[in-house]
């Protein structure tokens, strides 16, 4: 992953735990990055570990963490400066969830080594929509529920997700029935 | 092929309208004939408005006219939006058929900022445009350059505080090379202190002993004279009572002569004369010596030791028979009522020759052991009923340092204790007796006819008289006398003797020096000089007898020995 993912979990935990806590979790995790830089690919398995020993250390599931931090991403990358790129991603809600692959293929053409996940939106009612997540990379589902939850904030929705299926055997993507 | 026909994309509106959803198409009079859907979305321009209603022509510099355009026609266009504050770039195409222009293009800022302000999103642009790309990219590379400066910042910060750490370790180190060297100075005072105070004890206790033995010697002449004169015999019980006052100044010289050697060894001055020493000769004069004691006090003595002849160590004879003689005579002093001491040796793996003294006394504490070569420590024996100063192992100790050897014990309570001397075996000696009888020196042959003069050069009156009363025993010889160096090289050169006896501490010159005048006169140099001093240490000895005094008396003087040295010189066999 990009060091701007790893970049985003150091300042949610620094926001709401302190540094000394995200040094501990970096011990923990024997990840021995002294800074991220956001435009350097990392090995996946650093953020997992990194997400692991926050776990432990804070006292709180994986996925509790990783749905905190897809809330916390729309706000850190703002904060990061993408905040007008986002504004351009759509005008309200169901427009940004439709367009985010789009904005995917622009941060592709950026970052070469990116391997984005698919998004897209079925069954487009005025209060719900299905929401469908494709990825290569396991146990992210959590992340996407607080993505969502994000995008929502961002046009100031309250939105209610309820996750209908999971990546098995059988089926290829993730399912949310998210209403709002 | 004809490539212009084949591959012209024929493309109806809507799908022109997609590809280029900014286009704008306008008349010679500068009429709006068709809008792209972003165009007329985010400039609300509609069809029949005129464009330069909406736009100024930034670059070329031109007016917005038609035939200014159409001269121009190959250059680059910036369209520059009246209200907005964004641009429009692209190129201007005649539509030669209709005879309109078609401007085709798509909005540009390098700032993301003026899109949102502009009411842009990505969904205004066709999917072809890369300005969403280019902005991103700078975005991207912001975001690296903030990066970069936070990294910079805290490498800044860090490098601050190593800064600062290493000052002040720097600090640290100089303060701490500051207290070391002045505790050095300190530790190296309290040394120099401390070896000055040691000297100082060394040097009383090496005056005292000395002192002391001066008037022990005369009260042991005297007592011998005493005991042995023929002139004025004793009668039995008197003699039993000069003889203990005899035995007590024996122990009080023995005590006298252990302190004497401790302090010596503590100023750097007792030296050992390392030779051959054959074991089994040696455990043979020392139970001669020791068998009369052990007999008395009813200590079985058990000796393995002489049963082993040919056997020899490196050590000075003198101080090792000194330390077995301490050994076994702490053994019995320490013993059980009818108890024994076994003496034996063995070698080590090491090839050192082990001498072990055991006994079966009441044995000694562990937690005291780390103490017994303590000088004047007699763990807790100073109160018992047993005579010693706690001077003996703890001299023992230091003289077989300095033979290169090494002493130790082993003990258990109520069963006895096991001492032991490891010392170099000299396996080359052979089995010949090292004898420490002083050189003879080459003397004329003359039987004692008449008187013979001795001369007895020394300042102590007491000492004198007891010289005196010793050779008095003898009518032949007549007795000269000096009280110093300058008096006695005098009576020497006038009278001649057959023997001078001389002291080496006197006043003035002192025996050294006056030895060395009287070799120096044809008439004295011939004439063999006995020292005769109570500096006792083998060093004193030898450098008398390297000088050239023919023999060396340590005081207290022992009559016979005086008796015997006096008829060596003057009736040589």
């Amino acid at each position: 992953m990009y060091g701007l993912i790893n970049q985003g979990i150091e300042d949610l935990i620094i926001e709401n735990h302190g540094e000394e806590i995200w040094q501990q979790i970096k011990t923990s995790a024997s990840v021995n990055v002294e800074n991220f830089v956001g435009m350097n690919s990392y090995p996946d398995d650093d953020t997992y570990k990194l997400v692991k020993a926050a776990s432990q250390i804070l006292n709180a599931t994986q996925d509790q963490l990783f749905e905190a931090f897809g809330e916390f991403w729309i706000l850190y990358t703002a904060k990061k400066g993408y905040g007008s790129l986002l504004d351009m991603v759509g005008n309200n809600f169901v427009e940004f969830l439709q367009n985010i692959n789009q904005l995917h293929g622009h941060i592709q053409a950026m970052m070469p080594e990116l391997k984005p996940p698919k998004f897209w939106c079925s069954d487009i009612k005025n209060n719900s929509l299905r929401f469908h997540y494709q990825s290569d990379r396991p146990g992210l589902s959590h992340l996407v529920i607080g993505l969502i939850r994000g995008v929502g904030k961002k046009f100031d929705i309250a939105v209610e997700i309820e996750q209908k299926k999971s990546k098995t055997s059988e089926n290829d993507h993730d399912e949310f029935f998210v209403k709002y | 092929m004809d490539s212009k026909t084949k591959y012209t994309i024929g493309l109806d509106l809507e799908e022109f309208s997609t590809v280029f959803p900014f286009h704008i198409i306008f008349g010679e009079n500068l009429e709006v004939y068709q809008v792209g859907p972003s165009s007329r979305e985010i400039f609300e321009i509609g069809n029949g408005s005129k464009i330069n209603e909406f736009f100024h022509i930034k670059y070329p510099d031109l007016p917005f006219s038609v035939p200014e355009i159409l001269n121009h026609s190959k250059s680059y266009f910036i369209l520059e939006s009246i209200k907005l504050p964004i641009n429009l770039r692209g190129q201007m195409l005649r539509l030669k058929k209709e005879n309109l222009v078609a401007f085709i293009g798509s909005p540009f800022s390098s700032n993301l900022e003026n899109f949102n302000k502009s009411g842009l999103k990505l969904s205004h642009f066709a999917t072809h445009e890369p300005i969403i790309d280019y902005l991103l990219l700078l975005q991207t590379q912001k975001t690296s350059l903030d990066d970069a400066k936070l990294l910079s910042e805290k490498i800044l910060i860090k490098n601050k505080s190593l800064k600062k750490t290493k000052d002040e370790l720097e600090k640290h180190t100089q303060n701490l090379e500051e207290i070391v060297c002045s505790r050095t100075k300190e530790l190296e005072t309290e040394k120099n202190k401390a070896e000055t105070a040691n000297r100082a004890k060394s040097e009383f206790l090496s005056k005292m002993s000395h002192e002391l033995r001066t008037p022990l010697s005369s009260i042991m002449g005297f007592t011998q004279l005493m005991l042995h004169s023929k002139k004025n015999p004793l009668t039995e019980p008197q003699k039993n009572d000069i003889r203990q006052i005899l035995h007590s100044s024996q122990h009080l010289l023995e005590l006298i002569n252990d302190i004497l050697d401790l302090s010596q060894i503590e100023k750097g001055k007792l030296s050992v004369f390392m030779e051959p020493v054959s074991l089994h000769d040696l455990y043979t004069e020392i139970l001669g010596l020791v068998k009369p004691i052990a007999d008395k006090a009813g200590i079985l003595l058990i000796d393995e030791i002489t049963t082993n002849n040919g056997v020899y160590v490196v050590a000075d004879r003198i101080r090792l028979k000194q330390i077995l003689l301490n050994f076994l005579t702490n053994g019995i002093k320490y013993n059980k009522p009818k108890g024994w001491i076994s003496a034996f040796s063995e070698i080590l793996e090491n090839g050192k020759l082990r001498i072990n003294i055991v006994d079966t006394g009441k044995g000694i504490a562990e937690k005291n052991l780390k103490n017994l070569f303590n000088p004047f420590d007699r763990l807790g024996e100073q109160f018992s009923s047993i005579q010693g100063t706690g001077i003996g192992l703890a001299l023992a100790k230091q003289l077989i340092t300095l033979m290169n050897g090494e002493i130790g014990v082993t003990s258990n309570l109520a069963e006895g204790s096991r001492f032991y001397v490891d010392l170099e075996i000299d396996s080359n000696a052979t089995a010949k007796v090292f004898s420490n009888t002083p050189r003879a020196v080459e003397l004329p042959k003359h039987k004692m006819e008449g008187k013979k003069k001795v001369l007895c050069i020394e300042d102590n009156p007491r000492n004198l008289k007891l010289v005196e009363r010793i050779l008095s025993e003898h009518e032949n010889l007549q007795l000269l006398s000096a009280p110093d160096g300058e008096i006695g090289l005098d009576i020497a050169r006038s009278h001649q003797p057959e023997l001078i006896l001389m002291d080496i501490n006197l006043p003035g010159i002192d025996g050294y020096e006056t030895f060395q005048q009287l070799k120096k006169f044809e008439e004295t140099k011939k004439i063999p000089v006995v020292a005769i001093s109570a500096n006792a240490r083998e060093e004193d000895i030898q450098r008398a007898l390297d000088d050239g005094f023919q023999d060396y008396l340590t005081k207290p003087i022992k009559i016979e020995t005086l008796l015997n040295t006096v008829k060596k010189y003057l009736e040589p066999q």
